[in-house]
């Protein structure tokens, strides 16, 4: 009886004590408030990656993205910006002390054109991370974190490990 | 003999505190900040060989002039670089352009993954592209993984971009860097 008690104490005190170890990395910048206003102003395509990378974030996250048209705090747009060697781009245009005021993300066609939806899904939902306040996280691998750095990550979708960062910064 | 130290100590102390002070005041509100832009990029480079396989043209050069201008919201900076000595390819003339994303604009340094474009006067070994897009008219080339082929030259160290696979963050020498530029 001696011994099953000190086992469950020692497994109580490993498991109880357990916190999974998590790897993400914050930008240092965020909103004032966990309701921000978005716009995809995109097409085709583009849009539906773009309502389904912001579904993600708002089911997933405290973070509750809501349409607010041509004044919304973060805009995404896709363009062609000619091989520069970035397929989407997060440009905080406006911040005050470490509150972002409004984020711009711009998708660059010259890559993502030839991408499939799911890699497209893939970049969009990375870059609204950054607009969230994400930093880049490799340290998981291709598949660790939709905050992969680079388009060869294989989740498109945030995981366990972004959520977890969004949940520190809100 | 106390007296003189101390006497000797008070103007010194106050000139260090003053320097520390101005210092504080310029770095806070006065110096250029610097706001990263979030990218997502289609290829990490693992190492020199990987840059190389992609670079239609690698050179030493010295940047003579640049200009940053906003297209469709993204500040981009095209330098005018002196082409010193050629390393692989061909270039186009003697001075060649290079189209960066991020640049010096409203007071701010804009960078990628804490890359800041190239300096004035300065020399760089770079791994180009030809550029291929709507953001300039001019002939011009592109950094090979947008920051990633880019080597700050001081005589014979190079430093690498920031935010860079192991096999680019290690290289510091010149002669390593051209060795294996040629190999």
């Amino acid at each position: 009886m001696k011994k099953l008690t000190l086992l469950l104490g020692l497994a109580v005190l490993v498991f109880g004590s357990w916190t999974p170890a998590f790897a993400y990395n914050l930008w240092g910048y965020q909103w004032s408030s966990t309701s921000i206003s978005y716009e995809c102003d995109m097409h085709g395509d583009y849009t539906t990656q773009c309502e389904n990378g912001k579904n993600d974030w708002n089911r997933s996250t405290p973070v509750n993205l809501t349409y607010g048209g041509s004044n919304a705090g973060i805009t995404t747009t896709a363009g062609n910006f000619g091989n520069v060697s970035w397929s989407g781009l997060c440009n905080l245009s406006q911040v005050s002390g470490r509150t972002i005021l409004k984020a711009d993300i711009q998708i660059n066609t010259h890559y993502t054109d030839s991408y499939s939806s799911l890699q497209r899904k893939g970049v969009i939902t990375h870059e609204l991370g950054h607009a969230i306040g994400l930093a880049h996280e490799d340290s998981l691998g291709r598949g660790g974190a939709v905050m992969y750095s680079n388009d060869g990550r294989t989740v498109y979708s945030p995981t366990r490990d972004d959520i977890a960062g969004v949940n520190a910064i809100y | 003999m106390m007296d003189s130290i101390k006497g000797k100590m008070y103007p010194l102390a106050v000139f260090f505190l003053g320097a520390l002070l101005i210092g504080g005041v310029y770095f806070s509100f006065f110096a250029p900040k610097e706001v990263d832009m979030g990218v997502s990029i289609p290829h990490t480079y693992s190492d020199v060989d990987e840059l190389k396989k992609e670079a239609d043209l690698i050179i030493e050069g010295k940047t003579l002039n640049k200009r940053t201008w906003n297209h469709q919201g993204v500040p981009f900076t095209l330098s005018r670089v002196k082409v010193g000595s050629i390393l692989a390819g061909k270039p186009k003339s003697k001075v060649i352009r290079v189209l960066e994303t991020g640049g010096m604009r409203e007071g701010k340094h804009w960078t990628v993954e804490h890359n800041r474009v190239m300096e004035k006067e300065q020399d760089y070994v770079l791994f180009l592209r030809t550029y291929e897009g709507p953001v300039t008219n001019e002939e011009s080339y592109v950094i090979v993984g947008a920051y990633q082929g880019k080597f700050q030259v001081e005589g014979q160290r190079v430093t690498p971009p920031a935010e860079v696979e192991k096999g680019l963050a290690g290289l510091q020498s010149k002669n390593q860097l051209i060795t294996d530029i040629k190999k």
